[in-house]
């Protein structure tokens, strides 16, 4: 038994990191119903913005806890103004032309993993060795790493935070406007160029979160981290339910929690088969996902 | 509102540029499929073919090739040649990749080189074998491929330097009979073609020739970060060894979280685990005693004094220290100078393989000797551990193939 | 007629020839083997390898091209058809020691089994979903292979036999050469074929717009697993020509990344181009030869010009060119230049368009359309309220009612987007509800938007010819091996369609994008692309918004003219004038139920029909004068 609670809790790390990228992709989806095939490789290259922060700068001599704050705080805000860059000068123009858009996407995907090889290499890197993410607790009789409790945590409040976001305050509300119609969310003078940017961001700020949190707790990054990493967020963001920010949340643990089952239990040579094939029979079955899309219908 | 002319108007300079990009392509192309080289081959410089992958995702191997090759014939062309004539390198970038591979073969084979040396990629190396067999059995001294294909496939002009992956395996399986003495193992690879391969011929290793019960055989994605699952799996099915067949950079984390859940069983990684960053990520693991690697005799690994000439050679020429499969491309390139020193009047192809597989000299690697298929007779795996800041080779496989403790 | 003539001369004119030659057999594997030839003369083997390695990649992207290029269908997984046809090739030479040339045709069966059978559930979904689903597909199937024993799992298939032929051995570059041309010449002939087609440009349309093409009766989903399979099956020929020349295959040659590469050949090239495809190949590979520098750089050097291309010059290095109007532009030219003076004047009264005699379903003045008792609901709001309503043949119907009242929905219960709760709406004695929109086109249901929904990247003459797929008897045996029936049919739409668009005035903007016209011209082209379907029932949702008063006079005419050819017409319309002056009779919607129904004048007097619009403005007083 303590071993199905092992995989549990290994599969709700991983899934963990699933749902924050989830949470990125549905916040654009849900506004401009796009993929981003970039949004994976935007973790990537937060992680090493903050990998650099951390190893070739002054920040490195820090104790663990500030540094790992500024090189987020860094990392966060780079790569929210690269999303938003990339926005603004090359997806702004193609949103009304999706096929256009998602070739870009993916190429703006393979160019950032080039430029990345470029500047840092081709081999791994490694983030400084913090004891939060090497030492192992016991909890209720089962190992676990203390970074799984932050990873868990961390991915939880945020979830809570976008939801709230999204509920409660105005700019949500009008995103919430803004995905069910564009024009009519025109029309009540919402401003959707500006909602446009703020999604990005959101989404942008997520994937640097999961970028350097990935790096602090498992130490290896390197340029080809993200694309999988994406993909696998946004089959996690289907199957909750596309631009539906609880979805994301159940859709990135259910794929986690899949994966380290099939791993453990089934057949690892078989577990991404598993992911892909999960995410063909609930589009076939529920085309909806599970908790169902906020996006309308296109007609 | 446009009228069709005006937009048409609008095109034109893009017309006259893609105009000018297709012809000068067209020039280009022409320019240099005319410009063979037709030379004759008994005069002048002796061209050799470097087949390595110099782009792609082990580019930086391929450079490491490329350096070893210039290393093993700075002596030879600084003595003046051979016979006078002095040794000159063609190298050509197969990418890792079969297109490019037979690309690159024919590419050294139109400039007339009187062998190749190289071949890292087996993707790569196994299409040009074809293209160099074709062209009057050029002969092709294969340093770092491991699949057993290459010599398997009966081709006249082969010789390999490195241990083919099948001859890892019994190396691998009486590891764990007689170092760890395991008695359930789980082996697990990275559905990669060269950890399968090893996975699999370890399972028919023990079917044949006896070995632990194979309690656990599965993979493991590359490229994630979490195998916590899978470790514990393999506790839950009572292994007392795990043997990992695939790469590095997962086993670094596995090695990493095999030691943060304190696990009860033996951690060892095949030949292609060890590399500094494992020990990086996991320095705890590495350096317990239930853990160790097997591996070829890598540069850095190798403990003889031309072992140590050539790490010092190599890092005073090119700055860093060498990876870890040039020296197999270094030792090639000497049986090669060797094979031609004999009789540097005749380089025909007939002659040159049949000189090739008759070669045997002491090599960085160890004693270099042929057999009939091309492969080494005796390959010389290593054990190693960390020390706390380098790996150190603790076994090894003696001429008899059973495993001892190295003689330091 | 100077359109009908401008309609000829198109395809008389020369550069039309030009491209037909093309999608000649003879013609497209004489152009591959004669540059193979030279490269034979040309005696290094090095190039003719390359020349090989070209050859694969164009056959790849020419695939890719009919999925993406003609029919717009993002395949991010394209690899695992490479696979599947590289891998049954190699199986059946290997295992089973079939012959070579017998395993070309089975990889092209299998290949395109696999593509129904991953196409059927996958393509209905959204276009983006579909991006991820083949991702998926790619990888599963690369896993397979990796996995299955028998072909040699991780290690692949080792050594592929050279392909031979009555004895014959293609174990040369030079003859591998020769053989990989005349397959490529076939492939780029059936490209073309596909291309020029029916079904060529009804791809085009879906690729513009799907929903349109589904109502405009294109059978949107059959099509799309059309180009699936047919695009898989030329990567099944890729396969076949990369399993014969690089004598071992393994699961590492079709990775995700190979998918990418070709995906960004065919952008670079232009969607739908095939000649691009062949330059782009050609760069691709031979580039990173000539310049070993490109050769680290090809991917981020590749995707930058990716981004770039789409950015500003989405049509690729050489824009498709398949529509024979594009050819025809100088000829349209001096018409429409002609026409520029006349263009103030409203056209003649218009002359009735000869359409092939279809057998009217019901007699003149007989019931035509009936809705019975249809109520819509969505969640718990109910649109439509046990609605009845009939349209008889060769009336115009004008339904009134305020915003909202439930007249798109009713519009879009008959023609299919969206089955009702209950009732049931017939055609004559053919029964509508539960048929899919193109079925309803195809039994003469023919409607417009009421925001326009032409095919931008379509001239005018190509939307209208979209209109006439229905109604074309031909099938895919016709596209791929009878191009002179398909170029008959061709001609024979064309001249249709300039008359139609003729008939509405604006035949001298045929070559033009919806982009470039006026919005009463673009309303006239969707009705022009209605009447190409050769309907019995047009359904004209808001035809006269945006249209001027001498617009608006033309539109009654052909409105009226249409309907003394025995077509009922139901026209929704808001202004009030022209429904008086058009229909025989009106019905009034208002939330969703039928609140009156006579003659427009007795009609719009009704007290209750002026409460509805006033109600609809004050809800307030409705209260006190009820």
């Amino acid at each position: 038994m303590d071993t199905l609670l092992q995989t549990l809790v290994s599969g709700l790390t991983v899934g963990s990191f699933y749902a924050l990228v989830a949470l990125g992709y549905t916040m654009v989806y849900g506004i401009v119903r796009l993929i981003n095939f970039a949004h994976g490789d935007l973790v990537m290259v937060a992680a090493f913005i903050g990998w650099f922060v951390l190893d070739r700068t002054p920040v490195g001599d820090l104790p663990p806890v500030p540094q790992i704050a500024i090189a987020a705080a860094i990392s966060i805000s780079a790569t929210v103004l690269i999303s938003l860059g990339l926005l603004k000068f090359i997806y702004r123009s193609l949103i009304n032309y999706p096929l256009g858009f998602m070739i870009v996407a993916l190429s703006v995907a393979f160019a950032l993993q080039e430029i990345i090889k470029r500047v840092f290499g081709a081999g791994d890197r490694a983030y400084p060795p913090y004891t939060i993410s090497t030492e192992s607790i016991d909890l209720l009789g089962i190992t676990v790493n203390r970074m799984d409790l932050v990873v868990i945590g961390l991915a939880a409040s945020l979830m809570i935070g976008m939801l709230y976001f999204v509920n409660r305050t105005q700019t949500g509300m009008a995103m919430r406007a803004l995905a069910v119609d564009h024009d009519a969310a025109r029309l009540m003078g919402i401003n959707v160029k500006a909602l446009i940017a703020v999604a990005f961001g959101i989404g942008a700020a997520l994937a640097a979160v999961t970028g350097v949190l990935s790096g602090v707790y498992y130490q290896r990054i390197g340029f080809e981290m993200g694309f999988m990493l994406g993909l696998k967020a946004f089959t996690a963001a289907v199957v909750g339910g596309i631009g539906n920010v609880a979805g994301a949340m159940v859709g990135g643990l259910l794929i986690g929690v899949l994966e380290a089952g099939v791993q453990g239990y089934l057949s690892g040579t078989w577990s991404d088969a598993f992911i892909f094939g999960t995410l063909i029979l609930v589009l076939y079955l529920r085309p909806r996902g599970l908790l169902g899309e906020r996006v309308a219908e296109s007609t | 509102m446009s009228s069709p002319s005006t937009s048409r108007e609008g095109k034109r300079p893009w017309k006259a540029i893609i105009a000018s990009i297709v012809a000068m392509f067209a020039v280009s192309v022409l320019v240099a499929a005319c410009g063979g080289d037709d030379s004759d081959n008994s005069t002048g410089p002796i061209k050799v073919g470097i087949l390595a992958p110099m782009s792609g995702s082990v580019a930086s191997d391929g450079e490491d090739i490329q350096n070893a090759s210039e290393m093993a014939i700075e002596s030879v062309n600084a003595d003046g040649g051979i016979d006078g004539r002095k040794i000159e390198l063609n190298v050509a970038d197969d990418a890792c990749e079969a297109q490019q591979g037979v690309q690159a073969a024919e590419k050294l084979v139109q400039d007339n080189v009187v062998a190749v040396v190289g071949g890292y990629c087996s993707d790569a190396t196994l299409p040009a074998m074809e293209v160099f067999s074709r062209s009057d059995n050029l002969p092709f001294v294969v340093s770092v491929s491991s699949n057993p294909d290459v010599t398997e496939s009966g081709f006249e002009n082969i010789v390999r330097l490195i241990g083919r992956d099948d001859f890892e395996a019994p190396a691998d399986v009486a590891y764990l009979n007689d170092v760890v003495g395991s008695e359930k193992v789980a082996i697990v690879h990275d559905n990669t073609e060269f950890a399968v391969s090893v996975a699999d011929n370890m399972k028919k290793e023990i079917e044949e020739n006896g070995g632990p019960e194979i309690v656990y055989f599965d993979a493991v994605q590359p490229g994630s970060n979490d195998y916590r699952a899978m470790l514990d799996r393999v506790e839950r099915e009572g292994a007392d060894t795990l043997f990992y067949t695939g790469f590095y950079p997962e086993f670094g984390p596995i090695a990493r979280q095999w030691s943060s859940l304190g696990l009860d069983y033996n951690l060892v990684g095949g030949t292609s685990t060890i590399n500094s960053t494992v020990s990086e990520l996991a320095p705890d693991a590495v350096t317990d005693d239930r853990f160790s690697i097997v591996t070829y005799p890598t540069a850095l690994l190798l403990q003889g004094k031309e072992a140590k000439q050539y790490r010092a050679d190599y890092k005073e020429k090119f700055g860093n220290d060498p990876g870890p499969y040039g020296v197999f491309q270094y030792d090639a390139m000497k049986t090669l100078i060797a094979a031609i020193e004999e009789d540097p009047a005749d380089l025909s192809h007939e002659a040159l393989n049949e000189r090739l597989k008759a070669t045997e000299l002491e090599g960085v690697t160890g004693s270099i000797k042929f057999d009939e298929k091309g492969d080494r007779t005796a390959f010389p795996y290593l054990a190693v551990r960390s020390d706390g800041t380098d790996f150190v080779p603790e076994y090894s496989v003696g001429e008899d193939g059973t495993w001892g403790e190295s003689g330091k | 007629m100077s359109a009908l003539a401008s309609a000829h001369s198109m395809l008389n004119s020369g550069s039309l020839k030009a491209r037909m030659a093309m999608t000649s057999i003879l013609g497209a594997v004489s152009f591959t083997v004669i540059i193979a030839l030279i490269l034979m003369g040309l005696g290094s083997s090095y190039w003719m390898v390359i020349a090989i390695s070209v050859a694969t990649y164009a056959t790849m992207g020419l695939g890719l091209n009919v999925v993406l290029g003609y029919a717009g269908l993002l395949d991010m997984g394209y690899a695992a058809f490479f696979a599947i046809g590289a891998y049954t090739s190699a199986i059946l030479t290997v295992n089973l020691e079939w012959n070579y040339f017998l395993s070309i045709p089975i990889a092209i069966i299998v290949t395109g089994l696999a593509g129904i059978v991953i196409g059927y559930p996958t393509l209905r979904l959204r276009p983006d979903y579909l991006a991820i689903v083949t991702i998926g597909f790619g990888e599963v199937v690369r896993t397979a292979f990796n996995n299955w024993q028998y072909v040699g799992a991780s290690r692949g298939l080792y050594p592929l036999p050279n392909p031979e032929l009555f004895g014959f051995k293609f174990d040369t570059p030079d003859l591998q050469l020769l053989l990989t041309a005349v397959l490529l010449g076939l492939v780029i002939a059936f490209v073309n074929r596909l291309g020029i087609s029916h079904i060529g440009r009804a791809w085009r349309a879906i690729r513009d717009d799907d929903f349109a093409a589904e109502v405009v009766g294109i059978p949107t989903l059959r099509l799309k697993i059309g180009a699936y399979v047919m695009g898989g099956a030329i990567g099944a020929v890729a396969g076949a020509i990369f399993a014969s020349r690089s004598v071992a295959i393994d699961p590492s040659n079709f990775t995700l990344f190979v998918s990418v590469q070709i995906l960004m050949i065919v952008v670079l090239g232009g969607l739908g181009s095939v000649r691009g495809v062949l330059l782009a190949a050609t760069i691709f590979v031979v580039l990173p030869e000539i310049l070993r520098e490109v050769q680290e750089y090809r991917t981020l050097i590749f995707s930058l010009l990716v981004i770039v291309m789409v950015k500003y010059r989405p049509s690729g290095l050489i824009g498709e060119r398949v529509s024979p109007d594009a050819a025809a532009l100088p000829s349209l030219n001096a018409v429409g230049s002609g026409d520029t003076a006349t263009v103030a004047e409203p056209p003649g009264p218009p002359e009735p368009v000869e359409l092939p005699g279809k057998e009217p379903r019901v007699a003149r003045g007989e019931a035509l359309l009936r809705i019975e008792k249809v109520t819509q609901q969505f969640g718990g709001l109910t649109a439509l309220d046990d609605v009845s309503l009939t349209v008889r043949s060769g009336e115009v119907l004008g339904l009134i009612g305020p915003n909202g009242a439930g007249k798109t929905t009713l519009v879009n219960a008959i023609t299919g987007v969206r089955k009702p709760t209950s009732g049931e709406i017939w055609l004559g004695d053919e029964k509508l509800t539960g048929t899919k929109p193109h079925r309803i086109a195809k039994h003469g249901v023919a409607r417009t938007f009421q925001a326009i929904r032409l095919f931008p990247q379509l001239s005018a003459i190509d939307n209208v010819i979209a209109g006439e797929y229905q109604a074309a008897h031909l099938g895919v045996v016709d596209a791929l091996l009878r191009p002179r029936r398909e170029r008959r049919h061709q001609a024979e739409t064309v001249e249709r369609a300039m008359a139609l668009l003729d008939q509405l005035g604006i035949a001298d903007s045929a070559l033009r994008t919806p982009a470039e016209l006026s919005y009463a011209d673009r309303r006239r082209i969707e009705i022009a692309r209605a009447l190409a379907s050769d309907p019995e029932l047009l359904i004209l949702d808001e035809p006269a918004a945006g249209m001027n008063p001498s617009e608006k006079r033309d539109l009654v005419e052909i409105l009226r003219s249409i309907a003394d050819r025995g077509i009922g017409i139901l026209l929704i319309e808001h202004d009030m004038p022209l429904v008086t002056r058009i229909s025989d009779r009106a019905a009034v919607l208002d939330q969703g139920r039928m609140i009156a129904l006579g003659k427009p004048d007795a009609v719009l007097r009704d007290q209750r029909v002026i409460d509805a619009y006033l109600g609809s403005a004050s809800k307030g007083d409705d209260d006190g004068s009820a």
